[in-house]
């Protein structure tokens, strides 16, 4: 079934001189268990786009539906539920609370929503992310490989229709960033995760099922 | 929202010292409300008790009661206490210091308890304890030879009239139509002489232990806020009109210590209420004003601070109430924090001025003490505007974090709002202060916003302390020429047919160093000029009747010492007299303008005539602007002359004596003996209560400026520190590469320099204007010129200067404890 849909979605910045064009009208769809990769140069809107799906930022034109529901109808706070029950996001940058340790990083979404956290769920995370000795240090305390994985640890911890990646690799050496395409890997055949990756990494690329091309705002190939 | 809260916990505790900065702030301007408002509690009381001390603590007399009633009374359960004064009837009164006053002695009995519960001031002796002593007040013993000790032997009886109709104090005398019947002779001895508020324009004298059934009953109020209930039921009245109504009804008065209510429950009119509450809410106004300008700041940083947590938390998909209750709920922990300190710090602090202004005024003219006495109101007020305070404070930066984007703040884009056009630095500052100049400016340029806030808060310090300091400086000078032209300290004035003997006695009493005295006609005569055309007339002045030249009449003594002082030949000036024609008067601007009244000048002689005596002619001596003891200020029209009594054709008698002396006090007490009814002003003491007044005054003012400086300081410190921090990438990214630890000092000290001499100017400016304001209000008193007030710019300087450089100072050394690499690589937190 469909779970992602995206239709002429644009985002222009900017007026008159200055207008910058970030997608031009772009549209497809993602099945659900699919494992989609995103390339492109620089520019060429790939990280426009992935904010776009994850209802970060307001499109100019356009629509995006995840399992159904068109995400722009919502108002900004219906949104923001939304995106943390339904959208888990990862970063280039990791962008873990500094102030709060492992363990509190990964539940955050679930703590927003006054959720109750499944012990056994959260402890088999850990251990399939291999923090369990790390749990409650601080992210300043980890090192780069140990900070993505936690970012991944939190995007999975509520379960959400779809996880959107930014070149999760970007930061990484190479061993740590095998590390981290191989937890995408399982959790999308393991728990049937739908995943959606920017990379600029051919390589990476080819993990996944599908390679959408961009450039200059638009879809220019798929693979 | 466990987790909202665990986060703000957290932050709080992370940059531990901002956090600290803005409790400081919270409870400095609670402690201000609370202090000022508690104040008023302390002041009302202190009034209250003074009230208490002069009329003694009651509500409501009932005048001419039975034992009955009395009985009635003494089971209300309205009343607190009672305190009883039997009439015992009227003695005729030899003594009395004006023919036609009212010449009785009261004679009443009074329980031994209650002397002192009706404020019966004792002078001198005791009071009595049996029915064969008596006290009397002080106007028996000014007016007769009563004396202590003395036994006396009165008849005392009822007034009536021809027609034995009763009369009472309210029934004037009259002389041939009233009589004194029913009269028991009565012995006393005299134990004590005592005075009593309001009631010594009689004369009186009271025993004890006698009862009778003509009472007046002092009653205390349980609740005097209740007073008009009580009252009523009292009285017997349906209600408060009725009681009114019946009051001729009745056969005894009654009526309400007004002076006492007022201020015990506030019975004042409304205008009066409303003028009260709007003077300490505009006071509490612009505290809460400048405190929520201040605390906002430290909010506005913080809040700027943690702006990639909040961006990272949308992320995540906490909501914008989310993000925003995150803001508030900082304001709510610190004032749970800086609210009770506050209001600890103001209590204490009301404690402290209480004691510190008691201690000020002991000693000079004010009878009245201060009280310190602190209420919930106060308090309750405090804690409210103090969580009113934080939440104005916290809640612009709450809708801003609200509205935080997820993208923005991670990208940290925002930060700089100028376009390149507007960053070009102009050539001077360049080619004067190099790289380190260049920089500095620019970043003052680009983060004007966050300095706008320093530099406005080292303004408002500069010109509050500016005025006020000449606010109080001009008080103080006015005070100083005020006293400090004349030549003597006491004067007496009133001197009510001084004989000659009591004036010698007078002169001789030790401790004087010089006696003046002046003398007036017996009768009012008036001196006219002959020639009008030495009359100088304004523009358009056209003199209405005569215009007379009045006489200063000096005795021998106090004619040579004025000569002295002019430095004039005694010999040459004693048969002319020194014109003294100076006056003033307002022109169409309001302006003051002295000039002289006419245009005679030394060696005329005037010519004029003298009522009811004729032609008359003065030799003018001297012409001069200083008018002689007891004149200094005197302004008149058609100008004095001075000159002997004994070269004045007409009869004069004593106007006024001044002293100078070197023991005012101990003076002032010894005329008294001479004559108790002389009206003797001590200027010592009136000097030392009016500096007294500006010390207690300059206190509050500068208590004020100093708290409202250190809430400005605070922010000052704030600010800097914040900016500091926020900018530590960039030093580190300066340091490494290859700007020295010298250059960098440089840029930062420019830095200072550069807004610390903005705000200084606007500071000094608006400080001058606001002296020059004060100047203006003072000067129609006094001819003084507006001097610029050097001394509080300097200090204003030297103050901004050191506070801002050691606030920079830390800062930096701060920085330079950061290792270069790691401040780059690290994400702002």
């Amino acid at each position: 079934m469909e779970i992602l849909k995206v239709e002429n979605l644009s985002k222009i910045y900017g007026k008159e001189d200055a207008k910058v064009i970030a997608l031009n009208n772009v549209s497809f769809s993602v099945e659900k268990g699919e494992f989609v990769a995103i390339v492109g140069a620089s520019g060429s809107g790939k990280s426009t786009l992935l904010h776009l799906i994850g209802g970060v930022d307001r499109p100019t034109s356009g629509k995006v539906y995840i399992d159904g529901k068109d995400i722009y109808s919502l108002d900004d706070d219906k949104l923001a539920i939304f995106r943390r029950r339904q959208v888990g996001l990862i970063y280039q940058f990791y962008n873990l609370i500094p102030i709060l340790n492992i363990e509190e990083n990964i539940t955050l979404p679930l703590k927003l929503d006054n959720r109750k956290v499944d012990e056994k769920y959260l402890q088999s995370l850990i251990n399939l992310l291999g923090l369990k000795e790390r749990k409650n240090h601080l992210p300043n305390e980890l090192s780069g490989g140990q900070q993505q994985r936690t970012s991944i640890g939190r995007a999975l911890i509520t379960n959400p229709a779809i996880i959107l990646a930014d070149e999760p690799t970007g930061n990484l050496d190479s061993k740590s960033s095998d590390e981290i395409v191989e937890l995408l890997k399982r959790s999308n055949k393991e728990y049937k995760q739908t995943i959606v990756m920017i990379t600029h990494n051919m390589e990476i690329a080819k993990c996944a099922d599908r390679i959408i091309r961009l450039e200059d705002g638009k879809i220019v190939g798929e693979s | 929202m466990e987790i909202l809260k665990k986060l703000t916990l957290k932050g709080l505790h992370l940059n531990i010292k901002r956090t600290i900065g803005t409790i400081v702030g919270i409870i400095l301007s609670v402690a201000l409300i609370c202090a000022v408002s508690g104040m008023f509690t302390s002041f009302q009381a202190s009034i209250v008790e003074n009230t208490i001390e002069s009329t003694g603590y009651y509500h409501l007399l009932l005048d001419g009661i039975d034992s009955e009633k009395l009985k009635d009374l003494k089971i209300n359960r309205d009343i607190k206490d009672i305190y009883e004064v039997y009439t015992l009837g009227y003695s005729m009164f030899e003594h009395v210091a004006k023919k036609g006053e009212f010449p009785y002695l009261k004679i009443y009995s009074s329980t031994k308890e209650d002397f002192d519960d009706l404020s019966f001031k004792l002078e001198e002796g005791r009071f009595p304890t049996s029915q064969d002593e008596i006290l009397i007040n002080t106007r028996v013993r000014n007016n007769s030879n009563y004396r202590v000790g003395d036994t006396i032997e009165i008849d005392i009886g009822k007034r009536v009239t021809l027609d034995e109709h009763e009369l009472h104090d309210n029934n004037p005398y009259q002389e041939n139509l009233e009589k004194l019947v029913e009269t028991t002779p009565k012995k006393y001895k005299v134990v004590g002489i005592a005075s009593k508020s309001g009631w010594d324009s009689r004369y009186y004298a009271i025993t004890t232990e006698v009862y009778n059934e003509e009472i007046k009953a002092f009653l205390a109020l349980k609740n005097p806020k209740d007073y008009e209930l009580s009252l009523v039921s009292i009285i017997g009245a349906k209600n408060i009109n009725d009681a009114y109504e019946k009051k001729s009804e009745l056969d005894y008065d009654f009526s309400l210590n007004n002076e006492l209510l007022r201020w015990e429950i506030f019975k004042f009119s409304d205008s009066t209420i409303t003028m009260l509450y709007s003077v300490i809410g505009t006071v509490i106004f612009i505290i809460v004003i400048t405190s929520v300008f201040c605390i906002r700041n430290s909010f506005a940083i913080s809040t700027t601070e943690k702006m990639k947590m909040f961006g990272m938390l949308a992320s995540v998909g906490a909501t914008k109430k989310q993000i925003r209750k995150m803001v508030t709920l900082e304001g709510f922990y610190l004032g749970l924090i800086g609210i009770p300190i506050g209001v600890a710090s103001g209590v204490l602090a009301d404690f402290i001025l209480v004691k510190l202004i008691n201690w000020i005024i002991n000693g000079s003219e004010f009878s009245m003490r201060l009280v310190f006495s602190i209420s919930w109101v106060p308090i309750l007020i405090s804690i409210i505007l103090g969580y009113v305070t934080i939440y104005l404070s916290s809640i612009f930066s709450a809708i801003k974090a609200g509205k935080v984007s997820p993208i923005d703040n991670m990208r940290n884009t925002k930060d700089v709002k100028l376009s390149s056009k507007k960053l070009k630095t102009p050539k001077i500052i360049k080619s004067l202060f190099k790289t380190g100049g260049e920089l500095a400016y620019k970043n003052l340029k680009r983060s004007k916003k966050k300095y706008r806030t320093t530099v406005i808060s080292i303004t408002v310090s500069i010109f509050a302390f500016i005025s006020l300091s000449s606010f109080i400086g001009e008080g103080i000078k006015q005070t100083g020429t005020y006293f400090k032209d004349y030549d003597y300290n006491i004067s007496i004035y009133d001197t009510n047919n001084l004989q000659e003997d009591k004036l010698a006695e007078i002169k001789n009493i030790a401790g004087i160093k010089n006696t003046y005295v002046i003398y007036e006609p017996v009768r009012y005569e008036a001196f006219t000029i002959d020639d009008t055309s030495k009359i100088d007339l304004r523009e358009g002045e056209n003199l209405y009747g005569d215009l007379s030249i009045s006489p200063i009449l000096l005795d021998d003594e106090t004619f040579k010492k004025y000569l002295e002082k002019l430095n004039l030949d005694y010999e040459y000036m004693k048969d002319k007299v020194v014109l003294a024609d100076e006056y003033t008067y307002h022109d169409a601007n309001g302006k003051t303008i002295y000039r002289r009244a006419y245009n005679y000048k030394k060696g005329d002689t005037i010519e004029g005539t003298l009522e009811n005596v004729g032609k008359h002619s003065l030799k003018v001596g001297y012409v001069s602007d200083v008018k002689p003891y007891g004149y200094e200020y005197n302004y008149y029209r058609g100008g004095y002359f001075v000159t002997t009594k004994d070269k004045w054709p007409r009869e004069s008698s004593i106007r006024t004596i001044l002293i100078d002396s070197d023991e005012p006090d101990k003076v002032e007490k010894e005329i008294a003996k001479v004559d108790y009814n002389l009206q003797v002003i001590n200027l010592d003491e009136q000097a030392k209560s009016e500096r007294a007044m500006i010390l207690i005054m300059a206190i509050f003012l500068y208590g004020f400026i100093t708290v409202i400086t250190l809430i400005g300081v605070t922010n000052i410190f704030n600010t800097i520190t914040a900016n500091m921090e926020l900018r530590s990438k960039e030093f580190a990214m300066l340091k490494s590469i290859g700007m020295t630890k010298k250059e960098f000092n440089r840029m930062i000290n420019l830095e200072t320099l550069f807004y610390s001499t903005k705000s200084l100017i606007y500071g000094i400016i608006l400080g001058i204007g606001g002296a020059y304001l004060v100047h203006r209000g003072f000067v129609q008193k006094n001819e003084m010129s507006f001097d610029l007030p050097y001394r509080s710019i300097a200090l204003s300087i030297l103050f901004v200067f050191i506070i801002v450089y050691l606030i920079m100072k830390y800062s930096i050394s701060r920085i330079e404890k950061q290792n270069t690499i790691e401040t780059i690589r690290k994400e702002n937190i």
